[in-house]
């Protein structure tokens, strides 16, 4: 750039040596094994401090931030489930119903009671209400 | 060399130079200040369907020209407000302007609720739920889906592995399919020295910081040039403005879902079946193969993130019959964001997306 100042035509000429050297230097076996050594020692200082704290509050009788987690992270496995269960029953809807469709008149494929139809026909309404109660209002950036 | 010295020109660069020096010192208090930072997302918008964190997003428009809806699907390593930085340079802003009716996901802030959460969660799960959605909300019969980054690996995958799903055509933007290409944090699993779950948190994601740290190696110098940039041009309003904007984007990193990041680590990264096309997830091969709509992959050939060799076998790896690529030359960011993507990146994206839309008839509004 022939309008930059001169100390921006400076720091260029720096940058230009320096960075692909940068570039090298973290592409290189040495960046690798100090990243997994890092990686590794912090996870041992985090997990010995995450025993000390903990055992210190369980002795205390009260729950540790790993507790918290543990079960936070099982409550997010079971609403996987029911998500699961939920497409699982959507799905067995759908095919049911396109088999009554198919079915000559006057015979029920699945051998359903009127009553039980009813029930079934209702779901859709009550999984929409689902999704949106299950809204914990996370778009704050919105 | 002798320099001509006019006593006109030397005034009016002194004044000039004084000007500009007064006009950083204001833009360097108002930016550690943090003042005057611009508006973001502020193209009006609905919440039209929402499960856990996960929202679908439906943005305000009264002047739609094309029936076919366009839904955006972001990455799960960044804020999605990238769509839609600031009036006048945003992506979201500019489809909608051009009439069409936009759709975005945004996948929230992952805790430990969602550290379970694996790739089929999003491909299988969600991202099924969210086009049908779109089809119920509009009443058309398809949609066209833009995945960016990884937001794009999800579109593809969900794609290829519910062929059915009403998807009219699908663009991907800057989507990592050849790991071997993907900078020191990939070949580090590839060559085994970081295991994916090494990098996990007590949360039971990988922490934000981690992500960016990744980010920041591929460019080692990227933070300081940047800091140098906005120093030449704090006198610049706009450019500190942008400045702002794109940096706080650029930090604003999410925690990965655990699970899901073991998986990209091991299958992606480690293993590069993304690049084979043909991907275990959900108990069946997903070959995107079976990906048959008309197909676009838009690569950025200065994009230091997904460099385009990373990118660019997923033309030949589609079944689409009709599958190109656009080029641009623009950065990972640089495709969407700024004055050179909208006068001259996203018309052209838009272009290819208005071939492969229904335009509205009868003044049917939605």
């Amino acid at each position: 750039m022939a309008d930059a100042p001169s100390w921006r035509q400076g720091y260029d000429a720096i940058e230009r040596e320096v960075a692909p050297r940068l570039e090298s230097l973290v592409r290189s076996d040495s960046f690798a094994v100090a990243v997994g050594l890092v990686a590794r020692l912090q996870r041992t200082v985090e997990g010995q401090a995450s025993r000390t704290t903990r055992r210190m509050l369980h002795q205390l009788n009260l729950p540790a931030g790993t507790d918290v987690a543990r079960i936070l992270n099982e409550l997010g496995q079971l609403r996987r489930q029911v998500r699961e269960l939920r497409d699982e029953l959507e799905e067995t809807k759908a095919a049911l119903t396109a088999a009554r469709e198919t079915a000559p008149a006057g015979r029920n494929p699945t051998g359903r009671t009127a009553a039980g139809r009813k029930r079934s026909a209702r779901k859709p309404a009550a999984r929409k209400t689902a999704a949106r109660g299950g809204s914990d209002g996370a778009g704050a950036r919105s | 060399m002798a320099l001509a010295l006019d006593p006109d020109e030397i005034v009016a660069r002194i004044r000039r130079d004084t000007e500009r020096n007064l006009l950083r010192v204001r833009n360097g208090l108002k930016h550690v200040a943090g003042v005057g930072t611009p508006e973001l997302s502020s193209t009006p918008k609905d919440t039209v369907w929402s499960s856990e964190k996960v929202q679908l997003w439906r943005y305000h428009n009264d002047r739609r020209t094309i029936a076919t809806p366009l839904l955006f699907v972001h990455s799960l390593v960044s804020r999605s407000y990238v769509f839609d930085l600031v009036p006048g340079n945003s992506f979201v802003e500019t489809m909608r302007d051009r009439g069409f009716d936009v759709f975005l996901v945004d996948w929230g802030v992952p805790d430990e609720l969602e550290a379970g959460n694996t790739l089929e969660t999003y491909t299988d799960g969600y991202l099924p739920d969210i086009v049908e959605q779109v089809v119920t909300i509009t009443g058309q019969p398809e949609v066209n889906v833009f995945g960016y980054c990884f937001g794009g690996v999800l579109s593809l995958l969900s794609l290829a592995g519910n062929p059915t799903m009403p998807v009219r055509s699908l663009a991907v933007q800057a989507v990592p399919v050849d790991y071997r290409h993907m900078g020191p944090m990939a070949s580090m699993m590839q060559d085994g020295r970081v295991e994916p779950a090494q990098l996990i948190d007590n949360t039971g994601n990988v922490p934000a910081d981690v992500m960016l740290n990744s980010f920041r190696v591929l460019k080692p110098t990227g933070d300081v040039t940047g800091y140098v940039n906005l120093w030449q041009n704090l006198w610049n309003d706009d450019f500190v403005a942008a400045h702002q904007t794109m940096t706080q984007w650029s930090r604003d990193h999410i925690p990965f879902p655990g699970a899901a990041f073991v998986q990209t680590g091991e299958l992606f990264a480690r293993d590069n079946v993304m690049a084979t096309g043909r991907v275990p997830l959900g108990g069946r091969v997903v070959d995107l193969a079976d990906i048959t709509v008309p197909f676009v992959n838009i690569i950025g050939e200065k994009d230091h993130i997904v460099p385009p060799a990373a990118t660019a076998p997923l033309v030949d790896l589609v079944g689409s019959d009709e599958a190109e690529e656009l080029r641009f030359p623009a950065g990972h960011v640089g495709l969407m964001v700024g004055r050179t993507a909208q006068r001259s990146y996203i018309p052209q994206m838009a272009e290819w997306l208005e071939r492969h839309s229904v335009p509205l008839t009868g003044g049917r509004r939605t």
